[in-house]
Parts: C-alpha cells; structure tokens; sequence
C-alpha cells in the first residue's frame, strides 16, 4: 500500500513536470492556439498598461514605450509568434518524414509563449519600471552605481533575474513545441530550432519597426500632445526617424523629410552627446493668425548640455512646428 | 495474478523466438512444430494495447487522442514510431530466414 501511495506521488509529480516543460504532450491544435493567442494578448495588455515592450521573440525592452495607436502593442507579440511559427513549419517539412498539421504548429508555439505572461505581471507590478528607468538612467551616469544597494538596484535585478528565468523556460517550451508537432528529434532538428529562433527574432524586430503608425485625427486630436511630444523626441533618440516624420503636418513632411531629420537630430547630437532624460513637459495654447496651435515645451538633458525642444501641433494633432534652445538646468522627472 | 509477458526474443542469441508446442486448456491435446510468431504479437504489451485502441477507435486518431486524455501529435508520432517498430521487426525476420 505504501508502494503504491508512492508509486501514486512519483507519478502525480511527474504529470505536473510535464504540464509545467512539455504540456504539448497533452495540450495541441486548436486548443492550444486559442489558450495561446489568449496569453499573447494579455501580454501585449500588460505591456500597453506597463509601458514596456517585447522586442522580438526573446526581447524585453525596460524604457519607456507609448502605443499609439495602441494595437501597435498586439503587433509586438504577434508578429514574432506568426514568424517563428512559419519559420519551424518550413524546418518541420525539410527535417521530419511525419506529417505535419499546421495548426499543431502554431498552436504549440502560441502556447510555448505562457512564461511571459509571469513576465509582464512582474513588469506591471507598480513602481517596478519607474525603479528599473531610473537604474539605468543612473548607471548610465555613472557605472559605479550598479553597485549601490537600493530599491531601484533591486528592482532591476528582479526583473532581469526574472527576464532571464522566463526566456530559458519559454525557449525550452518553444523547442518541445516544434519537436511534438513536427515529430523530431534529432540533432539536425535542434540545429534547424536554433537558427529557426535566430531568424525569427531579427526578422520580427526588422519587420516590426517598418510598420507604419497612422496617427488618429479626430475631436480627441487635441488631447495628448505632451505624451506624443515626449513620444517624438524618444523616436528621435531611438533612431525611428520614419515614424517621427510621421508625426509632421504634411507641410512639415516637406520641409524635413525623414533624411533631413535624421541629420539634423544627429548633428545635434555630435555636440550635445546622447539624450539622458526628458524634464517636466508644460504645454500652451497659442492663437496664430485666427488658427490655434499647442505648444508643447519639453526640456531635455543631453549628455554635455540641456535643450528645449518646443514642439507645435495643429489641431489635427500633427506636428505643425519644430523648435529648440539652450537651458539652463533640468530637474529630473523621470 | 498478473498476465505474463510474452518473450519474443532469445534472451541467449537476442533471435526471434519460434512457437515450438500449442497446448489446448480444455482436453490437453498438444500441437508441435514450428511456427512463426506474428508480427504483432512480437510487439510490447503497451504497443499491442495501443493498436487495439486505434481499432476500436475505428482509426480515429482524434478519437484515440481523446481515450488517452494526450494531444493529436502525441498520439501521431507514437504511431509513426509504432510504424517503425514494425518495420524493424518484419527486417528482423527477413534476415533470419536468410
């Protein structure tokens, strides 16, 4: 009896390890693809609310990101899964001699995406990300301070321990996932998973910063301009010129075209250094020649100097004026 | 009491075995000779289990993935290697007969 209880326990453990390493043994097709493309989408709510994005199948980026319009933050999620999943399809049918089911390998790598739903709760929790930002703005300051104890150094090495555990876990998930619906094994097949992972997340990371972002014009135009002022200069200091210039009044578009803002932001930054925080933004309301326009003043610390950027929109909501000065000092926000 | 297994392969040579003497329960009529063992009954207890299943689930993977409480793959690519298993023995025997 005692055999058997315990007969009972090992087997009982073993059943969760497999739900927990390779639930594709009992979970496939349809199925798992609706559970998946559930958790997918929950993710990609939790990184909207959060403020932080993936990037790519296996990427995680911690600085500031402002969806707009905000199913941009789906298309983060869901384009590296419908890539790999194409990608493992193509290796399936060149390394396996069974048949297989497209469905199947969707579905699995939909699922196989589960552990970084942990990761976004982690991300969302509050204060978290205000805490991780503020780390590497610190560090990035001054290296010596990734060996200050504080709740900033805390927080970024909760989420980097709990990053690092999560994409180990999913990756093993994402490899069972091709192995089951594609019936390998073999080490030809794990080398196929690999290069297949590779393509997969460059490839969604190109592809995603290529789609375009319509910005909305409508009678909420006119609400939101200091985040999408702060959202511009971020663009600028990520190298996203395309999409900054999508962000111009069609006469803008002409006057600087993507190339011309791309030289001018990095001819300022040849003698400002790289940008290091945005200050407290102040917006105001402007009357030119019976038109109105917002004026929106963000204050930026570059690494040798601090700038004003004043950036004008029309009541479309488009940047209808661009303009910077030198400032004194900047009080950090954020 | 527990079903024994059937052994299938010579635990001194690792050749296939052969059926030398059939025995009636009811009158003890003894039959001998030599008689080739059928290809599935060379096959485990849990193999020649699964192959009744898919039959009675009138070769329904579906259906047999459901019976198992696993996922479609699973069951597939235990067939696949079910298929190879048989392969192997039926390579087996041709040898020995050579």
């Amino acid at each position: 009896m005692v055999a058997a209880s315990i007969e009972s326990n090992v087997k009982e453990k073993g059943e969760i390890g497999r739900w927990l390493f390779n639930p594709f043994y009992y979970l496939a097709g349809v199925k798992a693809m609706i559970i998946g493309i559930i958790v997918i989408l929950i993710t990609a709510l939790l990184a909207l609310a959060g403020n932080f994005s993936f990037k790519g199948v296996i990427g995680f980026s911690v600085t500031e990101r402002w969806y707009s319009p905000f199913w941009h933050c789906i298309t983060d999620v869901i384009i590296p899964w419908l890539l790999l999943s194409i990608l493992l399809l193509i290796a399936g049918k060149v390394t396996s001699k069974s048949r297989i089911r497209i469905i199947d390998v969707f579905g699995t790598q939909a699922l196989a995406r589960f552990p970084y739903l942990f990761l976004a709760f982690a991300a969302v929790f509050p204060g978290v990300m205000i805490h991780v930002n503020q780390f590497i703005f610190e560090v990035s300051l001054n290296p010596a301070a990734i060996l200050t104890f504080s709740a900033d150094t805390l927080s970024f090495v909760f989420i980097l321990l709990i990053y690092i555990t999560m994409t180990i876990w999913m990756v093993v998930l994402m490899m069972r996932a091709f192995m089951i619906s594609c019936n390998v094994a073999s080490k030809k097949a794990k080398i196929a998973f690999i290069i297949c992972l590779l393509i997969g997340h460059i490839g969604s990371v190109h592809i995603i910063s290529h789609i375009p972002i319509p910005y909305r014009t409508s009678t909420t135009a006119n609400s939101g301009q200091k985040a999408k002022a702060s959202r511009f200069i971020t663009l600028l200091s990520e190298g996203d010129y395309r999409i900054a210039e999508g962000m111009f009044d069609e006469t803008m578009k002409d006057l600087i075209p993507e190339e011309i803002l791309k030289k001018i932001w990095e001819s300022n930054i040849s003698q400002t250094g790289p940008l290091k925080f945005q200050g407290a933004i102040t917006k105001e309301k402007i009357e030119v020649h019976d038109q109105f326009y917002y004026v929106v003043k963000i204050p930026c610390q570059f690494e040798r100097c601090a700038l004003d950027y004043m950036i004008v929109f029309n009541n479309d909501g488009m940047i209808a004026g661009l303009h910077y000065e030198n400032h004194y000092k900047i009080v950090k926000i954020r | 009491m527990s079903q024994k297994k059937l052994p299938t392969i010579c635990p001194s040579c690792q050749g296939i075995l052969k059926v030398q003497r059939l025995t009636c329960g009811s009158c003890d009529t003894s039959v001998e000779g030599g008689f080739d063992l059928p290809v599935l009954a060379q096959l485990s207890g849990e193999d020649q289990e699964f192959i009744l299943k898919l039959i009675q689930a009138s070769g329904s993977l579906k259906e047999l993935a459901r019976i198992y409480g696993i996922s479609y793959p699973t069951v597939r690519n235990r067939l696949d290697s079910l298929i190879g298993k048989i392969a192997l023995i039926k390579e087996k025997i041709e040898k020995q007969e050579d």
